[in-house]
Parts: C-alpha cells; sequence; structure tokens
C-alpha cells in the first residue's frame, strides 16, 4: 500500500470518505447527547466547529493523497501505450492507469468530503 | 502456441467433455458449471417475476376504479408487500447474478468462476428461499407490512400472524445467495482472468460487476443482521426494536436502508455495465471515456452507502444530519451522469445501428433520466416531505427500477440470446414488445406522478369518488395492462426462438468482447485452449479468435489428469501465476442448501429442536464440502504435477479460496459492524435505555481472550514456518491450537451461562447475547477449522507441498481474535469508560 501503484489506492479514497461520513453522523449524535448547544447561535457552535476542522483534515488529506498519485504518474518514465503487447509495457501502463485513476478517486473523494460537509456552515446542530 | 490437426482438436473436445460435461436427468441438481447455474438463475428469476406481475395488475385492477371490492384490504396488504419482495429480492438482484455468472468467465477468458459449488449452493438457497416466501403467499398467510417490514408494524404486537416470519426468514435465505455470488464473482474477475487481460483491459462489465460484487458484501449483511434480530424479537421476545424495554424502531429503518440504498445501485449497476456493453457494439466503436465510466462507476459504489437516510427524511432526525444526506444524494447524481454522458457521446460519434437491443437502450435511457431527474427532487427534504408516501414516490422509484433495471435487461437478454441459443430472435415481434411495454409503462408511472403530487397516498386498497383522482387511476391501471401485454410479447417471442429463430452467424453483431469467441451455444468449458489477451477488442483485433481457441492454438490443453482447470492470474497485470483447479459436479451444494431449508421451514412451523439438529447437519456438510478440497483424492483425481509447469494453487501461498476467504470474512465483518452500530445507536439515542450492572463476567472473557490471542498468535508461526517450507510437527501444533481454542469456547460458554443477563427484559441485555453468541459460534468455528487441518496433515494432504489451506484457515482465526476485542471492548470496557454501574 506503500506504493501509488498499488490497486489497494482505488478502494482506499472513498473507505476514507465512507468513514469519515459514519463518524460526522456518528459525531454530531454523540455531541448532540453530551451538550446540546444554546439556542440562537446558529452555526457557531463547538459541535460545528469540532466537525468543521474534522471534515477540513480529512478533505485536505485526501487532495494531498491526489497530489502525491498525480507526482507518481509523473515519475513514471514514458506513459506506454494502453494496447502494449509486451509485458514492460502492459505492466507500465498498469501503473499509469492505477496510479492516474486512484488520484482522480482521491480528488471525487476529497471534493464529497468538502461537499457534505458544507451544511456545517449554516445549519444548527441538534434540531 | 500448438497447432493440432481438426481430428486431434475433435478428440480434444471429446475428452473435455468428459471431464466437464453436464449429467442428465436428476444427476442435474449436482451441477456446478457457470452457464448452467447462470441460465437457471435467469430463469427463475423471470418466473418469479411474471409473479411479482401478475400480483402487481391485480393491485391495478382494483385501483382502476373508486371504492372496489374487488379484493379485501388484508389481502391487498399482502399483495402490494410479496409484490415489492418479489420484485426486489427474488427478480431483480438474482436475475442480473445470472447474467453475471453466465457472462463474467466468458468475458474475462476463464472456463468457469471460482468457486463452482458455491455458485450451486447460492441458487439452491435463492431457490428455496423464494419457494418458501412464495409459500406464505398460497397459504394466504403472505407478510402484510410491506417490503421494507417497518417495524413496530411488522413486530409480534400489530403481526402476530407468521407473514413476516416467512419474509424475515425467506429474505435471509436469498440473501445469503446474493452474499455468496457477490464473493464468487469479486474473485472470479480479481484472479481467473485469461494470461495478459490486465486491470485496464478488462470489459466495462467486468468493471461494474466487480464494483457490484463488493457492493453486495457489503451491503446485504446489515439486513440480514436486522432480520435476524427482528425474528429473535418475533421468536424468542428480546426487544431489539420495543422502545419500551430500551430499543428503538428506528434502528430497523436505518439497518434496512443500510442495505436498501445500496440495493438500489446493486441493481442499477449491473443494467448499466450492460448497457456500457451493448452500446458502443451498436455504434461500432469504442466506448468515450473507458475511464471516466471505471471513476463514474466506483464512485457511484462508495457514495450509494451514503445516502440511506434519504429514506427516513421524515422520521425527525435533526435537520443538520438530513442536510448531510440531502448533499450526499445530489452527488451521487455526478458519477451516473458521467456514464449517461458516455454513452451519449458514443452515441453521437459512433454510427448507430437500431436493432432490436438498441431500440430498448434507447428506451432506458429516456425513462432513467426521468427517474434520475425525479430522484434529484426527493433529494431536497422540503419536497420529500410533501410527496412522502405518496404516489409520486412509487412513480419515481418504478422509473429508476424500470427503467434502471428491466430495460437494460431485455437489452441485454436480447443481445445475448444467439449466444445461448445459436438463434436469432424476431424482429417483429421484439418491437411490437418493446413498443407496448414502452408506451404502457410510462402510461401506468408518468400519470401516478401526477396522483401523488394530487395527494393520493400509496398502499391504500381504495379511494373516494370525486377527489381528482379517479380518471387518473384508470388511465395507469389501463397503461399496467398495456405494459403487461408488451411483457407477454416479449417473453413470447423469446420462447419462439428457440424453436423458430433463424440461426446466428458467429458473432452476429460484430461484438468486441470476448464470449463471441466461444461456440453459440458454449460449451460447458467455453474455451478449449486459452488465449492471451493484451486489448479491450479481442474480437474486433483478433476476428478468427473463435476457429483458433476451438482448434485448440492456444494454452492450457491438458486434460487427461481429470481435472477441471483455468488459469489464476495476478489482479493487476494478468500475468498467470498458478493453475486453479476446479471441483467438479457434487451434490453437496444441493443437500447442503436443503438442509439448511428444513432449518428454515422447522424454525417457521415452531420445531425448534428439529431446526437445531437441521442446523448441526447443515453445519456437518459445510465442513464435509470443505474436507473435499485440495490434495484430497475425491478433488484431485490426478496428482501429478509436471517439474517446472505453472503450480496448482493447492501448492502455492495466494489461491483464489484464500481470497475468498478474505471477502467472506469482510461480509461477517460488514454484518458484526451492523451489530456494534446497533449497539452504539441504541447506547446513544435510544429513548429507554436501560444498562445493567456488568451482567458478564469481565475476568472470564479476558481469560478466553488471552487463550484465544496465544492461539492464533501459535496458529501464525506455524503457518509462518509452512511457507518457508518447514512443516515439522505441523500436526502437534495444529492440535495445540486446537486445544486452545476449545478451551476459549467452553470458557465463553461458562461466561455466557454464568452471566446474569435478562435478554427478554432490556434490549442492552439482549444485544449482549448476541454479541457473546457471535463471539461464541466463532470460536466454536474457529476450534473445528483448525482440528480439521491437523486431520488432513496426518492424512498427508496438507504439507510442505501444499502449504495453501492453513493460511486460507488461519484468516478465520485472526477475524474471531479481532472481533473477539471488539466485542470485549464494547460489553467490558466502553460501559466502565462511560462510569456506568
Amino acid at each position: 500500500m506503500g506504493s501509488p501503484y498499488h490497486p489497494g489506492h482505488l478502494a482506499i479514497g472513498f473507505s476514507v470518505w465512507a468513514t469519515w461520513f459514519v463518524f460526522l453522523y456518528g459525531g454530531l449524535s454523540v455531541g448532540c447527547q453530551i451538550e446540546v448547544p444554546a439556542e440562537g447561535r446558529g452555526p457557531f457552535t463547538w459541535i460545528n466547529g469540532v466537525l468543521i476542522i474534522y471534515t477540513l483534515v480529512v478533505g485536505v488529506g485526501l487532495i494531498m493523497a491526489a497530489e502525491w498519485c498525480r507526482r507518481a504518474v509523473k515519475r513514471l518514465p514514458e506513459r506506454s501505450h494502453p494496447l502494449a503487447h509486451d509485458l514492460h509495457g502492459r505492466r507500465m501502463y498498469s501503473r499509469y492507469y492505477i496510479a492516474s485513476l486512484s488520484g482522480w478517486l482521491y480528488i471525487a473523494a476529497g471534493i464529497s468530503v468538502i461537499s457534505v460537509g458544507l451544511p456545517l456552515l449554516v445549519l444548527t446542530p441538534c434540531v | 502456441m500448438t497447432e493440432i490437426t481438426a481430428s486431434k482438436s475433435d478428440e480434444m473436445h471429446q475428452k473435455f467433455n468428459r471431464v466437464w460435461g453436464n449429467p442428465p436427468g436428476i444427476r442435474s441438481l449436482t451441477i456446478v458449471n457457470h452457464s448452467a447455474i447462470g441460465l437457471r438463475f435467469i430463469v427463475t428469476g423471470l418466473v418469479f417475476f411474471i409473479i411479482g406481475g401478475l400480483l402487481a395488475m391485480l393491485l391495478r385492477t382494483q385501483l382502476a376504479l373508486p371504492s372496489q371490492e374487488i379484493i379485501d384490504p388484508d389481502t391487498y396488504s399482502q399483495l402490494f408487500t410479496m409484490h415489492g419482495t418479489i420484485m426486489m429480492f427474488l427478480f431483480a438482484v438474482p436475475v442480473l447474478e445470472g447474467v453475471a455468472i453466465y457472462l463474467i468467465p466468458k468475458m474475462i477468458g476463464a472456463r468457469d468462476l471460482a468457486f463452482p459449488r458455491l455458485s450451486a449452493y447460492g441458487y439452491w438457497c435463492y431457490f428455496f428461499g423464494g419457494v418458501i416466501l412464495l409459500s406464505s403467499l398460497v397459504l394466504g398467510i403472505a407478510p402484510t407490512s410491506g417490503w421494507f417490514m417497518y417495524t413496530p408494524l411488522s413486530g409480534s404486537t400489530y403481526s402476530p400472524g407468521p407473514g413476516s416470519d416467512f419474509w424475515l426468514v425467506g429474505v435471509t435465505f436469498v440473501e445469503i445467495s446474493a452474499v455468496s455470488a457477490g464473493i464468487e464473482l469479486v474473485v472470479s474477475i480479481m484472479r481467473t482472468r485469461t494470461s495478459g487481460m490486465a486491470l485496464h483491459q478488462m470489459p466495462l462489465f467486468a468493471w461494474y460487476i466487480l464494483v457490484v460484487g463488493l457492493m453486495i458484501v457489503f451491503g446485504f449483511p446489515p439486513l440480514i443482521l436486522a432480520s435476524i434480530l427482528l425474528e429473535v424479537e418475533r421468536a424468542a421476545n428480546l426487544p431489539f426494536f420495543d422502545v419500551a424495554r430500551g430499543g428503538d424502531p428506528i434502528l430497523w429503518q436505518h439497518l434496512f436502508w443500510l442495505f436498501g440504498h445500496p440495493e438500489v445501485y446493486i441493481i442499477f449497476l449491473p443494467a448499466a455495465g450492460i448497457i456500457s456493453t451493448i452500446l458502443p457494439v451498436f455504434c461500432q466503436r469504442p466506448i468515450v471515456g473507458y475511464r471516466w465510466v471505471v471513476v463514474g462507476v466506483v464512485l457511484t459504489g462508495f457514495i450509494s452507502f451514503g445516502l440511506w437516510v434519504h429514506h427516513m427524511f421524515t422520521v425527525g432526525i435533526p435537520h443538520l444530519a438530513l442536510a448531510f444526506f440531502s448533499v450526499a444524494s445530489m452527488l451521487v447524481a455526478i458519477p451516473t451522469g458521467i456514464q449517461i454522458f458516455s454513452w451519449l457521446a458514443t452515441l453521437w460519434v459512433g454510427k448507430p445501428v437500431f436493432h432490436l437491443p438498441m431500440l430498448w437502450v434507447v428506451g432506458f435511457l429516456i425513462i432513467f433520466v426521468a427517474g434520475g431527474l425525479t430522484g434529484v427532487m426527493l433529494a431536497l427534504v422540503p419536497f420529500d416531505w410533501q410527496v412522502h408516501d405518496t404516489h409520486f414516490v412509487t412513480a419515481h422509484f418504478h422509473y429508476v427500477l424500470v427503467g434502471g433495471m428491466f430495460f437494460p435487461l431485455m437489452a441485454g437478454l436480447y443481445y445475448w440470446l444467439p449466444l445461448v441459443s445459436g438463434r436469432m430472435p424476431s424482429k417483429v415481434m421484439g418491437r411490437w414488445g418493446f413498443w407496448l411495454t414502452f408506451m404502457g409503462f410510462n402510461l401506468t408511472f408518468f400519470i401516478m406522478h401526477l396522483t401523488g403530487l394530487l395527494g393520493m397516498p400509496r398502499r391504500v386498497y381504495t379511494y373516494e369518488a370525486g377527489l381528482g383522482w379517479d380518471l387518473w387511476n384508470l388511465v395507469s391501471s389501463i397503461g399496467g395492462f398495456v405494459m403487461a401485454a408488451g411483457v407477454a410479447v416479449s417473453f413470447l417471442d423469446i420462447i419462439l426462438h428457440f424453436r423458430y429463430g433463424r440461426p446466428a452467424k458467429t458473432n452476429p453483431w460484430n461484438a468486441d468482447t470476448l464470449e463471441w469467441a466461444t461456440s453459440m451455444p458454449p460449451t460447458t468449458y467455453n474455451f478449449l485452449s486459452l488465449p492471451d489477451i493484451a486489448t479491450r477488442h479481442p474480437m474486433w483485433e483478433r476476428p478468427d479468435l473463435p476457429q483458433t481457441i476451438a482448434a485448440g492454438q492456444h494454452r492450457l490443453m491438458t486434460i487427461d489428469h481429470g481435472r477441471r482447470e483455468t488459469w489464476g492470474t495476478d489482479a493487476v497485470t494478468g500475468k498467470v501465476r498458478e493453475v486453479i483447479h476446479l471441483p467438479s459436479n457434487t451434490w453437496l451444494p444441493f443437500w447442503a442448501s436443503f438442509v439448511t431449508a428444513v432449518v428454515c421451514i422447522t424454525f417457521l412451523i415452531g420445531l425448534y429442536w428439529l431446526a437445531a439438529i437441521a442446523a448441526v447437519g447443515t453445519l456437518i456438510l459445510l465442513f464435509r464440502w470443505s474436507w473435499e478440497n485440495g490434495a484430497h483424492p475425491l478433488a484431485a483425481p490426478e496428482e501429478k504435477v509436471d517439474r517446472g509447469a505453472t503450480p496448482v494453487h493447492s501448492r502455492t501461498h495466494d489461491g483464489p479460496g484464500l481470497w475468498g476467504m478474505n471477502l467472506t470474512l469482510f461480509a461477517n465483518g460488514a454484518l458484526f459492524l451492523s451489530l456494534v452500530f446497533g449497539w452504539c445507536y441504541l447506547w446513544t439515542v435510544g429513548p429507554n435505555w436501560q444498562a445493567t450492572d456488568r451482567p458478564v463476567s469481565g475476568l472470564l472473557l479476558l481469560v478466553s481472550g488471552i487463550a484465544l490471542s496465544v492461539g492464533a498468535r501459535w496458529l501464525n508461526r506455524a503457518v509462518h514456518r509452512l511457507k518457508n517450507g518447514n512443516a515439522d510437527h505441523l500436526e502437534k501444533h495444529f492440535w495445540t491450537v486446537t486445544v486452545l481454542g476449545v478451551l476459549h469456547f467452553c470458557i465463553v460458554l461458562w461466561a455466557l451461562i454464568s452471566a446474569t443477563l435478562e435478554p427478554t427484559k432490556t434490549s442492552h441485555d439482549a444485544v449482549i447475547t448476541v454479541m457473546m453468541f457471535y463471539v461464541l459460534v466463532h470460536g466454536g468455528v474457529a476450534a473445528v477449522i483448525i482440528a480439521l487441518q491437523a486431520t488432513r496433515v496426518r492424512m498427508g494432504w496438507v504439507g510442505k507441498m501444499a502449504p495453501y489451506e492453513p493460511i486460507v484457515a488461519a484468516q478465520w482465526w485472526y477475524y474471531t481474535v479481532g472481533v473477539f476485542w471488539v466485542t470485549y471492548g464494547a460489553i467490558i470496557l466502553m460501559p466502565l469508560a462511560l462510569g456506568v454501574d
């Protein structure tokens, strides 16, 4: 998994998104059990604050992972043709394919985290 | 490459037939071949579809005019519940699995799926589960709570009859079938592609099925758990969903829709895969944006797990949480949009030919896009509140499901008919069937949007005249019958074509994928010789493949040893790593599922002692199944392996069984995590949660956990040494691990017996009881698995030359250790940390 060419990266980005989502939803419920923020504070509550920071950390982390994959793609000596018939050519294209696909999936996961977290900026929790 | 003469080729085909052939008569129940099993899934699914459709006609007959008394309210409730249940559980998922089971090996250049016995077991579970469900309808005791069985309506208080029990038991049975197919398909796609077929060269259909298989693995267990909990609540009075005793009916909704929303995409994605396969063929060019489609499919698969609460917008969840799910619901439209634009672009730049399958493709595009748009409307919380539980929602999901699944399925059936039968469908009847279905569908369901907006609730058995719904309901019902006529014409066309269709030429649509390189109809082994494939479009680049394959000009032609074999390849590059040795026909899957059906039926009629005996019988059969594996003489008629030849998978460290075991444990883990979710959910938001003071001895559990962990560590070391070629004292090591496993089992049993649990009084104790049983069963199975391995070492079937099985078995142990300590944390440490006394 340490290599950006590992196929596991195809699933990691959105697995992080899914885990983030569960903890976002669960965290909101637990936060509301611990202490319901005072009325009239709108989105400016400790719950929103914690969840916004959490969202930013995960979102930025995913976008950094995408950048890591992009650099890995650039590091490849040459972009072999997808229909290469020799073993080396096939292996190189597989690496290119997996790293670039993973990069796009990391970006999509990062955008999904930020998008789903946007309501934290405007809505009051626990009501 | 080896070239052989025509007579030699015929001789080879005869030899292959002797090893791979399907037996006739009663012994056909032993068939495990993917083509036969896939077709059985499809035909059985279509029969269930006809039954579900007939129920729909009865519903529409009743609603055609106001104040009708043709069907009484209770029967009406049974009909709509069974209509939804049949269509979702007995038709949509199984029939698409059947298509995948039939096609995937042919598309990826394999002779069969990785676990043929599992295919057969899955089919029989589906068949028996379906029969159990339908029998309730025939007996007039079908469930009446709707296809999503909301509690408390489906609980014993409001549904005291056996209807809910039939649903819970039957659906769980069918779900086992779905999960087994999901595991089977994922492993087959990852590990049995033909030589050289790298991940980026797979047919798109295989990508779709790969994602769907994984979605099934993670998506179905929450419902299996929910069904078990509700059945236990109904049968043994353990209160998981009873507010008064600390439960919460909303937990059912969470668990159901954790399954239910991915289920929609589990149905849609294979159908979209059919479209992505067919459309480029009829445009005679590669699909536009292969990689973007793959991104779209993976995105859809994941995001679909983050939408479940949009089915629960009206239950009173905090509006910030609703907003999370609302945004996620809109996000999922993006990857679907990517696929739709890819299809449109392919149509735009290609030269589309509107043969019969393409009519269904275009019908799909129109209907599904309309359904998707109303889906975005429903993702908006205020709009959803207005139309919740009205005909608008019914219309929306029929647009999505019929448009997104039935139309592509029909396109696929017509497209692959020549492959299955060697004959072409009728152009005239096929077109009549399409147009009647298309017009009838829109007449029925477009109108339902209007009745929904006019306020007509779903699931009412009748309505008064003068509410403004009369005319629209009549039109809807007429449309329903027109659609039924269309479906009947299409099915008749398909049946008749087997006799009257004109013979099809090789690759009649000039398709690009490898299934068309088999004979028409295909042989049981698909390919006499397995070709090297390094392209996404093998049939366009090498149109002579059918001839060269049948002439034996490619590889893996050895058959004298009597083994069924296919390539085991690297998951990414498609490089050959081993020869996968596949099992032959056997009664085991049939009897294992039959005895499981006996468990279900005896449970339903209250013969619990017989159910317990049958459950033990099922376990024995499953262990017998695992016994006939690897180097067992029944599994390997000829053990000889040529020196230097590609090794048989049982002689390696990483065969398909390891992948299958890990995926099974992922599914198992999804079920367990759903249980942990239920525990945390009830603890956090259960209205009357009552935690009791340390009902289970933490010390006993700690000791049992240490025994289990030491056993796992011991096993790990033995397996590690075996992988390095050291099999000294292997049997002794395995017996030591077995003793530690038995010790763990006995201590957990002791802890359970000595616990002060009152599982019928509080949901707190009920959940702990279930968790303890879960740990107990896993510990017991872990001990038996390793005891069997120790015996196999003694028999000479496991050892230095065949080190594979203990590696697979060890995964179960590691998993059992993991779930044990999570359980310990949840029921012992968490209450301590929260200061509950």
